[in-house]
């Protein structure tokens, strides 16, 4: 058998070697728990390990188990021995950088549901139906490479657990209705995989049970772990990291048998969420009052993080982050560090304190979310449609630097995703068609503090509109022949087709602005197209500055991105409609300064022109978005200091 | 626990030392679960206490006011934020509609109210909820529903703006153990934070729902109720306001005068020389010493006497009225101004040169013609020309019009040669008033009489406004008052029907008169068999109430002898308007209203202007026959109708009647008296008999018996004057206001009389209704048994 005999993070256990004895900790423990009243860490403690450690940890974890001698059982030869994961075992050379990608804003997130994948729809009917071949974990592989190309190199998974089959919602069952958290739905496992799949999975079977392989029987639940394993292999072997989605509430059929776990109504029925019938709230609080974490609950997801790192699963996006309360995910978030330190963490709440659907249910505060461990967020992204003049954007932007700012000195970088349209999210085609994703595609590639993000399909331009929309069909997995869809959303009730549209321009533009986030930009347009040297597009993205450029039409986005003298500028017009004109200034703008787009044309035609004068004259098609290099290397000193935004925070 | 895979079950029950350790840490981190908690909420209930309230309801709007300036300046604003610009806005709105309204208000009190008005409107739409929702429900669930709190962003909100996001977490928990224990939940028995919650965030939805369901009737019905009490109180403010006004001005008149009446400084030797040519022809030398008094040099301008002649022979009008006016103030007239106004003018006159050629060859024009007239007609002349040509002249009051003059002299001549004309023309036209148009000096003399009538019309403005307030016919004044309220009593005790009222109330031009004939006499007979005795009691009732001697004090002043003397003259200068302030000032008040109310009944009968009057007249015809003293006057009508007045097919039948006099039953003669004379004198496309005042009135003398007519007249010395003023007044030539402000005040007081009853049928019922079901619902409101089962079952126990 081999196992993996971590016990805990090498770097993790290093620091709690030097970190202070615990009898010292003892004496300062009354100064330290008045400290802790006002505020749970220990901010010195913390920044010691991320000083020393170069490693973002939760200093709530260090200290607490500091603080338990836990560690003084901890043999240092154990420490140096512990290294590879089950994963990393299986994939020399893979390692989980997945926290940090998503901190440095790094990561280039695609959501995609194993279930329709990689669907064969063979009758054309959109619905995947008697001998036509739903998307699973082995044929998903097939789709790996051309997301590679696009430029992705993070798979948001949504849920890929059995799905409960009581007042479901659609012929599959809704993926956020799980009628077990701990086992993978059956329906992925492709009992027939090609002979060198096959291999492979019977490897891994075998690594992860100690037995070897009979059949492969879907009905085996580590069939389904070792055919996602293997799914995660092949991921991690194209340099791709994959987190799972960790639904919030549970199904009916869940709830029947954990009455622990949930929630009731005053009247002992259970609460279902405003909307969702298929699916009941669990019950965070044994005791709400004092605040006594659910026991049982929190054993669930304890062993919810040990199945993900076990099958090699980089990190998790927690559905619906408020549902549980922050104490628990300091639990859980910090053992899942103490399994894998870059376990990356991405929680789905918003940047304002949002109202509460049901009575004891908190706000969205995404700033205790991320002090306590999450890496990421989903801010407002996806109202961005809704903001008719740039300033709204630049605002937005710049709440979220100030809060990276205000916790990035204790907790280390923060992001948001580019959720300009997430899964809850019409298909953006929906609003402004091709033009308006690969506007929306190239400004998320450029702003700060933001891991690009797309649903599967709409980089090929998917409206996400089904013929079978609520069409009742004889076939069903489920209690409900009702085809539900959330019309204009991607299907996540059915087995549907396959994610994808007739626009492969947009998988262009997508490709061409991926490719500056990763510095593989000349590589894909030639030695000599983009002039910075390798790594500083990146870093400049990454890292840079963000500069606002003052310009005379509101609805004309503008503005810079700089560091260390190197300078990417973005000009874009948000109007779907019609051609906007405008002046944008440019701080020492050069006189002979030249624009070359970046990014590949498409749709109406953009005009600049420098006027030599500190400005360049645009005409910007409906829609467009361009990105150019500029010699400008003050361009920071030169521009107002309210328009310069930096994201700080302690690396 | 869950079923879990083989894979997952092994992994956590693996006993090596490893997974031990793990299983360790879990443990650890899962009891210290609480070192970290919740950040506290940025949001925070606002408490405040009702001052504050008031206080941050101000700042609120300012702040509003400066969201609104940011708004428009950078477009940005959040939704909340920009919500509540829709409230500056409907504040602006009723400020900017109140004002507009107001500019065009007839009366003080009517622009007063329509600020009060829209004031009244927003506090009742504000204060609604709070005094009959949100404060019994606070008495009746011991917690507020209308719980404000300002959000993690800053924006003032109720909590419970939207019910389904309601943000509880900002409640501490003493909070809602107090909420619980006032409305009567037991917070430490299961479920008991939830129980109080539940029973917040539902009694908040059904008080707002409440709210929502009855503001629209309650902001309009509470608003007219509170304006129509407040109405009253505000007139009666002004009417106090501008009494105590006047009284003041009347005590420091003469100050009040010198601020408004100006004169010429030196006026004095102005005077002397116009005097002494107001009666005498214009000569060099009376000119030179105008000159002189006005310290002009105009000996360059009338270097020749002939530019003198034209004007020699002509005498000039000074207003001697004026002038003797004028006299007679000088102790009070002071202004300095108008010698330099005066002496501008005429230096303007007399040194522009196209005026002074203009008017000097307009004169010579004339004269020319004369002369042309003299020399060529030598010819007869019919008298009747004659007659037009001099009437013409006549109709000629000014020299402005010259040019027509020589035209209809030139016709005249032309169509008629006649010698004897030219000394009748000469002397006519030596005779004529030309004014003072034509020549500088005239210009000086109108000036200076427009200057002192001025001064005069100030005066007598300043009178007015004075007496205005007090005893002024307009809607505010205190005799309006007093009248107002005997009339009211009057009305109670003739307890009039709706229909008579509505009858009475409706305006002038209405076309359904016919049909409210038989109403409009009943009503008429009902007021006037009101006994004498009733009258006089009625009216004495607000004389001796009047117990603030104030009124009759002022009055008293106002005529006294210095005043007395002054108001005189003035009231020579001005004729008869006003005249019955001055009959109240000769008779008091007390006689007035007295005099006025006897004699209402008649005065509603002249006032041939509304047809309300007519159809009076006619009832009263009707009154009178039945009573049977017209008979003798019902034959000479017939006479009147057959002779001249009768045309057209509904006339023949009567003339018909008239052949049969005295078979036609006097029922017969009623109908069709009232139909006479209500068609002959309807307005407009109703009117059957044209006919016109004048011999209208000889009509009613003749149907009215003369002799009790002249009773009346005594009883009403100046009825007939006022009767004519009526008359007159059809053509709007005489201030009548005073007048039709009699009949006014009886439509007026009908109108009043059937809305306030109408009002109070509907509209009182309702408001109580609406009141006592919004008061009556609130302990039904916040039941949570159904949703908690166990306290059903603990009740039911």
């Amino acid at each position: 058998m081999e196992y993996n005999n971590k016990i805990i993070s090498p770097i993790l256990a290093q620091k709690l070697n030097i970190s202070q004895k615990p009898e010292e900790k003892q004496q300062q423990a009354p100064v330290q728990n008045a400290k802790q009243k006002q505020y749970p860490y220990n901010p010195q403690v913390g920044q010691n390990v991320i000083a020393q450690n170069k490693q973002i940890l939760s200093p709530i974890l260090v200290q607490t188990l500091a603080n338990s001698g836990i560690t003084k059982t901890q043999n240092s030869e154990n420490v140096q021995k512990t290294g590879l994961t089950l994963a990393q075992q299986r994939v020399p050379g893979y390692k989980n950088d997945l926290k940090e990608a998503l901190t440095h804003n790094r990561a280039k997130i695609l959501a995609v549901i194993p279930r329709i994948m990689n669907s064969q729809d063979t009758d054309g009917n959109e619905l995947i139906q008697g001998d036509e071949i739903h998307g699973n974990f082995i044929n998903a592989v097939g789709r790996l490479d051309d997301i590679k190309e696009l430029g992705f190199d993070t798979l948001h998974m949504l849920p890929i657990h059995p799905t409960g089959k009581t007042h479901a919602m659609g012929t599959a069952g809704s993926l956020y209705a799980p009628k077990d958290f701990l086992t993978l739905d059956p329906e992925l496992v492709d009992e027939n995989p090609a002979p060198e799949a096959r291999k492979r999975i019977e490897e891994i079977y075998l690594q992860l049970t100690g037995k070897k392989l009979e059949k492969m029987d879907k009905n085996d639940p580590d069939v389904a772990f070792a055919q996602c394993a293997y799914l995660l292999d092949e991921c991690h072997k194209r340099g791709i990291k994959v987190m799972l989605d960790l639904p919030s509430c549970a199904s009916v059929d869940f709830a029947k048998e954990h009455p622990e776990m949930m929630a009731k109504e005053a009247d002992g029925s259970e609460k279902v969420p405003k909307g969702w019938q298929d699916i009941r709230m669990f019950k965070p609080f044994e005791d709400e009052q004092n605040r006594e974490l659910n026991k049982d609950l929190l054993d669930m997801h304890k062993k919810y993080v040990d199945m993900c790192v076990k099958l090699g699963f980089d990190g998790i996006r927690a559905d619906v982050g408020r549902a549980k309360p922050v104490e628990f995910w300091n639990v859980i978030i910090n053992y899942s560090h103490n399994l894998d330190p870059n376990f990356g963490w991405l929680a789905e709440t918003y940047t304002h304190e949002d109202a509460s659907p049901q009575l004891n249910m908190p706000y969205d505060r995404p700033k205790e979310l991320l002090e306590v461990g999450f890496d990421s967020y989903y801010g407002q992204y996806h109202i961005f449609k809704d903001w008719t003049k740039a300033q709204q954007l630049y605002d937005y932007v710049k709440e979220n630097i100030e809060l990276n700012n205000e916790i990035g000195q204790k907790c280390g970088a923060k992001s948001l995703i580019g959720s300009f349209a997430t899964h809850d999210d019409s298909s953006p085609m929906l609003y402004g068609g091709a033009p308006w994703v690969m506007f929306t595609t190239v400004l998320q590639s450029m702003l700060p503090q933001v891991n690009p993000y797309m649903t599967d399909g709409v980089q090929t331009g998917d409206y996400y509109i089904f013929p079978y929309d609520h069409a009742l069909v004889a076939q069903t997995q489920t209690d409900n022949n009702e085809c539900t869809v959330h019309t204009g959303r991607m299907d996540i009730f059915n087995y549907s087709r396959k994610p994808g549209g007739q626009f492969p321009e947009i998988a262009n533009v997508v490709k061409s602005a991926f490719a500056l986030r990763s510095n593989e930009y000349n590589k894909i347009n030639g030695s000599s197209s983009l002039k910075l040297k390798m790594n500083d597009a990146q870093d400049v993205i990454t890292k840079g500055s963000f500069i606002i450029l003052p310009t005379n039409n509101p609805e004309i986005i503008a503005f810079a991105r700089h560091k260390d003298g190197k300078t990417l500028l973005f000009i874009g017009n948000r109007n779907v409609n019609k051609t906007v004109g405008g002046t944008i200034q440019i701080p020492g703008l050069k006189e002979n300064q030249k624009f070359n787009n970046l990014i590949p044309a498409y749709g109406e035609p953009c005009k600049i022109q420098n006027n030599q004068n500190g400005s360049i004259n645009v005409e910007l098609g409906t829609s467009r978005a361009c990105v150019f290099e500029i010699d400008n290397p003050d361009i920071e000193k030169l521009s107002k200091e309210e328009n310069v935004l930096q994201q700080k925070y302690i690396d | 626990m869950p079923n879990i895979s083989p894979l997952t079950s092994r992994m956590m029950t693996d006993n090596t030392k490893q997974n031990e350790h793990q299983e360790k840490i879990y443990k650890h981190l899962a009891q210290h679960a609480n070192d970290v908690k919740p950040n506290e909420a940025k949001a925070r209930l606002v408490k405040e206490n009702p001052l504050q309230s008031a206080a941050s309801a101000v700042s609120d709007t300012f702040k509003d006011g400066k969201n609104f300036v940011i708004a428009a300046k950078t477009g940005k604003l959040n939704d909340n934020s920009l919500g509540r610009i829709n409230d500056l806005g409907l504040k602006a709105g009723a400020l900017l509609i109140a004002g507009f309204l107001a500019s065009n208000a007839k009366t003080k009190t009517n622009a007063i109210m329509q600020f009060l008005g829209g004031a009244t409107f927003l506090s009742v739409m504000s204060l609604w909820p709070k005094i009959f929702i949100n404060l019994p429900a606070r008495l009746v669930h011991g917690f507020r529903i209308d719980q404000k709190y300002i959000s993690a962003q800053g924006d003032k909100k109720d909590v419970y703006l939207d019910n389904q996001f309601i943000p509880t977490d900002i409640f501490s928990k003493q909070e809602l153990k107090d909420n619980a224990r006032r409305s009567g939940i037991d917070y430490e028995s299961e479920n008991g934070e939830e129980k109080i919650l539940r029973k917040m965030q539902k009694t908040a939805l059904q008080n707002r729902t409440l709210w929502m369901a009855t503001a629209g009737f309650a902001t309009p019905l509470l608003t007219a109720v509170i304006g129509d009490k407040i109405e009253p109180l505000v007139k009666n403010a002004v009417i106090n306001h501008d009494f105590m006004k006047s009284r003041q001005a009347l005590d420091n008149i003469d100050e009040v005068f010198s601020a408004s009446s100006p004169i010429v400084k030196n006026k004095k030797q102005l005077e002397d020389v116009l005097m002494q040519y107001s009666s005498k022809n214009l000569d060099s030398e009376g000119f030179k010493k105008i000159s002189a008094a006005l310290n002009i040099d105009v000996t360059d301008i009338f270097k020749d006497s002939d530019d003198l002649k034209p004007i020699k022979d002509l005498k000039f009008n000074v207003d001697e009225n004026a002038l003797s006016v004028a006299r007679n103030q000088v102790s009070i007239i002071k202004d300095e101004g108008l010698e330099e106004t005066l002496k501008n003018a005429f230096s303007d006159l007399i040194k522009s040169k196209d005026a002074t050629q203009g008017t000097s060859e307009r004169a010579k024009g004339i004269f020319a013609n004369v002369k042309t007239i003299q020399e060529s007609h030598n010819g007869k002349i019919e008298a009747e020309k004659l007659d037009e040509v001099i009437n013409n002249f006549k109709n000629l009051k000014e020299g402005k019009t010259y040019i027509k003059l020589r035209q209809m002299l030139q016709e005249a001549f032309n169509a008629q040669g006649n010698k004897k004309l030219t000394s009748l023309i000469d002397t006519k036209l030596s005779n004529m008033d030309l004014k003072y148009d034509d020549t500088p000096f005239f210009e000086a003399v109108r000036q200076y009489n427009d200057e002192i009538l001025a001064s005069i019309r100030g005066r007598l403005k300043t009178y007015l406004d004075i007496l205005n307030p007090v005893a002024g016919s307009k809607d505010e004044s205190v005799y309006t008052k007093i009248y107002r309220q005997a009339m009211e009593k009057i009305f109670n005790k003739a307890n009039f029907t709706k229909e008579e009222l509505t009858a009475i109330k409706l305006p002038p031009t209405n076309s359904a008169q016919h049909k409210t004939l038989d109403v409009l006499t009943n009503f008429f007979q009902r007021f006037a068999s009101l006994s004498d005795e009733e009258y006089t009691n009625a009216i004495k009732e607000f004389v001796v109430e009047d117990k603030d001697n104030m009124v009759r004090d002022f009055i008293q002043k106002m005529y006294s002898k210095d005043n007395k003397e002054t108001i005189s003259k003035i009231w020579q200068l001005q004729g008869a308007a006003n005249k019955p302030v001055f009959n109240i000032l000769n008779k008091g008040l007390d006689r007035e209203i007295e005099s006025n109310i006897e004699h209402f009944m008649d005065v509603a009968n002249a006032n041939i202007t509304s047809i309300r009057s007519k159809a009076l007249i006619c009832a009263n015809l009707e009154r009178r026959i039945k009573s049977g003293e017209f008979e003798e006057a019902l034959k000479s009508v017939n006479t009147i109708l057959g002779n001249k007045y009768i045309d057209g097919a509904a006339i023949d039948s009567i003339e018909n009647y008239a052949k049969n006099f005295d078979t036609i039953p006097v029922e017969e003669w009623i109908k069709k008296a009232r139909q006479l004379v209500y068609e002959g004198t309807v307005a407009a496309d109703a009117c059957k008999l044209e006919l016109d005042f004048e011999h209208f009135q000889t009509l009613k003398n003749v149907i009215y018996d003369k002799n009790a007519f002249k009773k009346e007249i005594e009883l009403v010395p100046d009825l007939e004057g006022l009767l004519k003023n009526l008359i007159l007044s059809k053509t709007g030539d005489v201030d009548n206001s005073n007048i039709t402000g009699i009949c006014g005040l009886l439509r007026n007081s009908a109108k009043e009389m059937l809305n306030n009853r109408t009002w109070k049928k509907i509209f009182l019922p309702m408001t109580f209704a609406l009141v006592a079901v919004t008061l009556l619902v609130q302990p039904l409101f916040g039941n949570i048994k159904d949703e908690f089962p166990e306290t059903k079952k603990k009740g039911a126990k």
